[in-house]
């Protein structure tokens, strides 16, 4: 479960809030990750591109809790709520599959025309493995909240009442 | 669309949205999120409010915008 603190109460949070920590989730992180590739081993400029991390991934607790609990099966959750996680879902495996797919095309290229062409890229090393598995995670976290933070507005403060 | 009057009859009875939501067993934001048009209601969670309310369903949900007070007393 992620841990959010953002919005607990109704009309503490709002859609800008969300929707910016979500990008630096879903966008910022996988590319400050595939980013470290570029960046020479032990280098300062490696170390400042993980350093970059922090702000992103500082974006969870900036997530509202309201939103958060919708993709959380765990908690009581009401037709609304599950209806909004499944569709938040369906968004997310649509895109993310076609990601897979790609991955998957790709490797599978790189394995059976590696001898007639130019050496096409593939990790090197764990590190990489592990920055391409770390953008991949991130993405996978972010798409479905991302979508709820687009498409559920806000309420205001009077629904307390 | 679906229109609905719920806010109409929860005020009327003088109910809070908490009330409301307690009663047909869903969160009170989606209370909220119904009487704004945001969403819109199952059929099971229509006639649990129909039932709540006491008032026929088609009182409470329509298909076509429900007139206002001023026009239905002006015919």
């Amino acid at each position: 479960m992620i841990i959010t603190r953002h919005g607990i109460e109704v009309g503490t949070w709002n859609n800008h809030v969300a929707r910016l920590s979500m990008l630096g989730l879903t966008t910022g992180m996988p590319l400050a990750a595939i980013a470290t590739f570029f960046a020479p081993d032990g280098s300062v400029l490696e170390g400042i591109m993980w350093l970059m991390m922090i702000p992103c991934l500082l974006g969870i607790y900036f997530y509202p809790w309201p939103l958060e609990r919708m993709l959380q099966p765990s908690q009581p959750r009401d037709e609304r709520e599950i209806t909004l996680a499944g569709k938040a879902n369906a968004f997310a495996y649509k895109i993310f599959g076609f990601y897979i797919m790609a991955i998957s095309l790709y490797v599978l290229a790189v394995g059976r025309f590696a001898s007639y062409s130019d050496p096409a890229y593939m990790p090197q090393n764990s590190q990489e493995m592990i920055s391409i598995v770390f953008a991949i995670s991130f993405v996978h976290l972010g798409l479905p909240r991302l979508y709820l933070a687009y498409k559920v507005p806000s309420p205001p403060p009077e629904d307390n009442t | 669309m679906i229109h609905n009057r719920i806010k109409l009859f929860r005020t009327a009875k003088g109910l809070t949205r908490q009330q409301v939501a307690d009663a047909v067993g869903v969160n009170f934001q989606t209370i909220g999120y119904l009487e704004r048009g945001d969403y819109n209601a199952s059929l099971e969670l229509a006639l649990k409010l129909s039932e709540f309310f006491e008032a026929p369903i088609e009182q409470l949900f329509s298909l076509k915008p429900f007139p206002s007070l001023a026009d239905q007393l002006s015919v």
